[in-house]
């Protein structure tokens, strides 16, 4: 008797949610609103945790850290050097190149964008989804589609916004398309994410002309003709270029430049895409 | 007569408790350490553990509110995860009279039968429907670590399970 009942409990629940994920698949809206306030009050709590969590980590990690980190200020000294060399080299170059833009009324396509710096404070526990949570959400001005990037480049884009955190969709997600193109030559590509990839720490590289002369090394950066992605961000560098089957477009790999392995920090451009495009 | 209420009022309390406890630690603390390239699924967990324990109508519910965190925290369609925590609470809850012996070899069975399952079920809604094909890729990179963990914590937390369901039997 007594299984009999449980058996009708599950076949209804079995039901239900067969429902919802119809109803919620068609007018995905519906759910929004019971997303929005569960996880704004859940994320204040991992906020918390989050900072707690940190101190243990870090104290964990500082020991070793400490030698890594003078070797590297060594290291990194000297590049200082000739990096600050090749940066005056190339600021006189880019005051040439403004100077030949007003000349010809172009707009500067280089400005630094606003950002504004958000803590990583969950991921998917998942592996199969490369998603993550940040602490700012709409109150702090963040709207759905905003570029985010790790200190180093490109990195993922907002893919909804709750009152005080966002989702960020990291491009290295298996549902991530974007649109690139080589930086000294302009030749349009896609990158596009695969979790058969990403541990190797590579993404899909597509639909490279045939004619194009796109080589392993090659710096790939955000497309202009991007409709999200806002143009020129690094997002990493082409490798094992070949040429496709059927002889009509290249493929390859694409070395990204953020090590998605340990997010704690992001940038979050606050300037939309098609925000620059009405201006 | 009192005594029994507050028996099932502290137990359901404790369980809640527990359940969120797990939610947080799974998606802010796993994440944080870089050593876990993978994570074990500690919702997944309690949702069979209970079932075992206890049955199917609370493995049921146990799986109700595991899942209805999932969906409200994570995006997609609204309802998946409800969907398959409480089929496994239920599956499992059904193996709660042939349970006698309290040892863990069940459990750890069980909980690599439930981590195939419950990662077979996300590779078919979310990967099998968008005509990812690599199976074997899945299964080798993503499907087998998470299970070997989720089957390390499961010796952990089940026996932890276990003896806070004894304590608590006799405190009431």
């Amino acid at each position: 008797m007594k299984n009999q009942h449980s058996k009708i409990i599950i076949i209804i629940v079995i039901l239900l949610s067969i429902a919802s994920i119809t109803f919620s698949h068609y007018v995905p809206s519906l759910t929004m609103g019971v997303r929005n306030t569960f996880s704004s009050v859940i994320v204040p709590i991992q906020k918390g945790i989050n900072n707690v969590g940190m101190v243990f980590v870090k104290r964990a990690m500082n020991s070793n850290d400490l030698k890594d980190a003078n070797n590297r200020i060594a290291l990194l000294e000297s590049q200082i050097a000739s990096l600050s060399e090749a940066n005056n080299l190339l600021k006189s170059k880019s005051y040439e190149a403004d100077r030949l833009r007003e000349l010809y009324d172009l707009g500067n396509q280089y400005d630094i964008y606003p950002k504004t710096a958000a803590r990583v404070i969950s991921k998917d526990t998942d592996e199969w989804f490369q998603v993550f949570k940040i602490d700012k959400g709409y109150k702090d001005g963040i709207k759905v589609d905003m570029n985010v990037l790790s200190n180093r480049g490109l990195c993922g884009i907002v893919s909804s916004v709750g009152y005080n955190y966002a989702t960020v969709r990291s491009i290295i997600d298996d549902e991530s398309r974007v649109a690139a193109m080589t930086q000294h030559s302009f030749e349009a590509c896609m990158v596009e994410g695969d979790i058969t990839l990403y541990k190797n720490n590579r993404l899909k590289l597509t639909g490279i002309d045939m004619n194009t002369a796109v080589v392993d090394g090659d710096k790939i950066v955000t497309s202009n003709i991007s409709s999200k992605f806002l143009p020129n961000i690094l997002i990493g560098y082409a490798t094992e270029i070949y040429v496709n089957d059927n002889q009509l477009s290249k493929s390859g790999y694409l070395i990204p430049v953020t090590d998605f392995r340990n997010i704690t920090e992001v940038m979050v451009i606050t300037r939309l895409k098609s925000d620059t495009m009405k201006d | 007569m009192t005594n029994v209420r507050l028996g099932k009022f502290s137990k359901v309390l404790l369980h809640v408790l527990i359940i969120f406890l797990a939610f947080f630690i799974q998606t802010s603390i796993f994440p944080l350490i870089p050593l876990f390239t993978c994570s074990p699924n500690l919702l997944l967990i309690i949702t069979f553990s209970y079932g075992l324990l206890y049955g199917e109508d609370i493995g049921i519910f146990t799986g109700i509110f595991c899942g209805l965190l999932c969906d409200m925290y994570f995006n997609g369609d609204f309802g998946l995860y409800i969907l398959i925590y409480s089929v496994i609470g239920f599956a499992n809850g059904m193996l709660n009279e042939s349970f006698i012996d309290n040892s863990i070899t069940l459990p750890m069975i069980l909980s690599l039968v439930n981590g195939f399952a419950y990662n077979t079920y996300i590779y078919i809604t979310h990967f099998l429907i968008r005509r990812r094909f690599n199976i074997s890729y899945y299964f080798v990179s993503i499907i087998l670590p998470s299970v070997l963990f989720t089957l390390i914590a499961t010796v952990i937390i089940y026996k932890l399970l276990y003896k806070l369901d004894i304590f608590h039997k006799k405190t009431f």
